[in-house]
């Protein structure tokens, strides 16, 4: 009898779905949506926002940016990857609107369980970023010539464009140029938070502040009236690496 | 008598019926009444350079050797307009890139459009909406649209169906092309798919100077034309140059030197977005910072697509460097990268000798083995 209750008892324990972090064999689709803000408010083209201390007018005409191999971390340190590769463009040309937009991305067939954290890589992970254009299927998001820089033999990881009025006197005199590329720039950051993959379960949310890109490490606000582009000579990444760096502090993660 | 009367009443009925029947399209013929002709599709293989990305082909338009044949037919005839004077290839000649060296083209009634023809090569790389403003999202979709276009070719679908359905070699065509079994059967949706078959061929052959020294012959540009491809691509640091950037590739990039995107460049000087006399691509999105701004046309065999812009303002590339070196109006949605043109250069201004060796390396681009090539000429001729 003892016996019986002992083999009773086992199978409780290999039955009961509490028990377990992964849920043996079951998926569920899985959505993240990417969202692109300013000072916490969804970013709009063409808008004037206050910028540094002196609040001068700053706008935007274009955010994208690759990102890779974003995987959902589980609690033993091994992972699931989601994708290699993202393309999330921000400001899409086909837009009937300035705000700016919020790609959603259903990723399927995801061990339904629990994870302590999401994994991203900024930028295209060194593998890919050896590759080039021609390599990939037309619908790839690494196809994209345009995303190229045959120059540095690089991908631009994160496109931000736009202007600013460094005189705060009605003229955006000072155009801002920020195409962030190479291996030397590449990043990758974690985030620790629970995260339930479950069928029915909302997905997450990867939120971009544009504003805090900018703001550097002590809080102060990056110099956008000198450092108003990004070097075309791939050993001279300075103004990149503090964008690329940045990121990290600008990226948030919520379920 | 009165019979006599209706017996010639009778036969004039059934003479002006046999008279009218002759002039009529054979329109409703038999069903099946082309199945006798083989149908047996091979597949058509892109020509296209080894460093080009592979050709995008719709899986409902697969490409085969006797529909792009039947594109290619249909591209020349000047049977799609409304009197038969005016072909697609009326405003996209070969030997000007598939262009028409008009500022803006003439339709078969004289009227002025309000664009100018945009370039071919290479336009089965344009996923990104076709025409100036992007309105259309497939050549399948844009080969629709200038027939029944009123200042183009001024004609109706049904029309140009009924000709072909009655025309004593298309059917066969058709019949071949894609397999239908009686010309009932020839569409308007099938031309299209033919005419975009033929229009995905128009591929860079990759001999130009400029592919050359891409492919490592780094000797065939001279010192200008190096200079000029160092300002586009902004690559003078590889040579330890001091030369200025040109901004060309952010818009003009990519292995077809376009990333088909929509942009201001930096042409008019208005007040409001609401002043610019064509609002190309808001037309499209209804999105009032998009006022303004058009598609980035390919610099491939710029030099042969004469004259610029979407309203053909330009005749020379100097009047079309010239411009781009004033940097724009600043303009609210102009694009950024247009005030950092001449960047590194004293003042941060382009001199005449950057200008001269940026049109001197826009000639590299021209490829006479693509525009000569006789499988994409008028089969007519």
């Amino acid at each position: 009898m003892k016996k019986l209750t002992f083999v009773f008892a086992l199978f409780v324990l290999a039955v009961s779905p509490g028990c377990h972090e992964h849920d043996e064999g079951l998926t569920a689709d899985f959505t993240i949506t990417y969202k692109s803000h300013f000072d916490g408010e969804q970013l709009t083209k063409y808008k004037n926002y206050p910028y540094g201390l002196a609040g001068i007018p700053l706008q935007f005409t274009r955010f994208s940016t690759y990102l890779s191999d974003i995987e959902l971390i589980k609690a033993d340190g091994s992972s699931h990857r989601l994708t290699e590769i993202e393309y999330i463009d921000f400001t899409p040309e086909n837009a009937s609107t300035d705000l700016s937009a919020t790609p959603a991305i259903t990723y399927k067939n995801v061990p339904e369980g629990e994870y302590t954290g999401l994994r991203i890589g900024y930028g295209v992970k060194p593998s890919l970023n050896a590759k080039g254009p021609a390599d990939f299927d037309n619908n790839h998001p690494l196809a994209k010539e345009i995303e190229y820089w045959s120059g540095w033999n690089s991908y631009i990881f994160t496109k931000i464009e736009g202007k600013a009025d460094s005189e705060n006197n009605g003229s955006l005199d000072i155009s801002l140029l920020y195409h962030c590329g190479s291996d030397a720039v590449y990043k990758v950051f974690e985030f620790d938070l629970p995260i339930h993959v479950h069928t029915g379960e909302p997905g997450i949310a990867v939120n971009f502040d544009l504003e805090k890109i900018f703001t550097m490490d002590d809080g102060s606000y990056y110099d956008i009236v000198t450092n108003f582009y990004t070097s075309n000579n791939p050993n001279d990444v300075v103004v990149a690496q503090v964008l690329m760096h940045n990121f990290e502090k600008a990226a948030t993660v919520t379920q | 008598m009165k019979n006599l009367f209706s017996k010639i009443f009778i036969g004039l009925v059934l003479a002006l019926s046999i008279l009218a029947c002759k002039d009529m399209p054979n329109n409703n013929p038999d069903p099946g009444d082309l199945e006798y002709i083989p149908y047996n599709p091979q597949p058509y293989t892109i020509v296209k350079p080894s460093f080009f990305p592979n050709v995008p082909v719709p899986a409902d338009n697969p490409m085969t050797m006797d529909a792009v044949q039947l594109g290619r037919r249909l591209f020349y005839d000047p049977l799609l307009s409304a009197d038969s004077t005016m072909s697609c290839s009326s405003c996209h000649l070969p030997q000007h890139n598939f262009t028409d060296l008009k500022a803006v083209s003439i339709g078969i009634d004289g009227i002025a459009g309000r664009r100018s023809s945009m370039a071919l090569l290479n336009i089965a790389y344009a996923t990104n909406g076709l025409f100036w403003d992007g309105r259309s999202p497939s050549l399948e979709d844009q080969a629709l649209r200038p027939v029944e276009d009123p200042i183009e070719m001024h004609n109706t679908w049904p029309q140009v169906i009924s000709k072909l359905k009655d025309h004593p070699a298309y059917p066969a065509l058709f019949r071949k092309a894609f397999g239908i079994k009686d010309r009932a059967e020839i569409s308007k949706e099938l031309a299209a798919k033919a005419i975009a078959q033929f229009e995905r061929i128009l591929i860079s052959s990759g001999t130009s100077k400029f592919d050359q020294f891409k492919q490592g012959n780094i000797d065939i540009f001279d010192d200008e034309e190096l200079d000029g491809f160092l300002m586009y691509f902004e690559e003078a640091w590889q040579y330890g140059l001091n030369l200025p950037d040109a901004q060309c590739f952010h818009c003009h990039g990519g292995i077809t030197l376009t990333g088909n995107n929509y942009f201001n460049n930096g042409l008019d000087s208005v007040a409001s977005l609401d002043d610019f006399t064509d609002l190309g691509r808001f037309e499209v999105t209804g999105n009032h910072s998009d006022k303004g701004k058009f598609r980035t046309p390919t610099l491939r065999n710029i030099a042969l697509s004469a004259p610029y812009m979407h309203d053909g303002r330009f005749q020379t590339l100097e009047e079309l460097v010239e411009n781009y070196s004033k940097k724009g109006f600043g303009v609210a949605n102009e694009d950024p990268n247009l005030p950092l043109i001449g960047l590194n250069a004293p003042n941060n201004t382009l001199s005449e000798a950057h200008k001269k060796a940026l049109v001197k390396f826009l000639h590299t681009l021209t490829d006479t083995v693509f525009v000569k090539n006789p499988d994409i000429q008028n089969p007519f001729q």
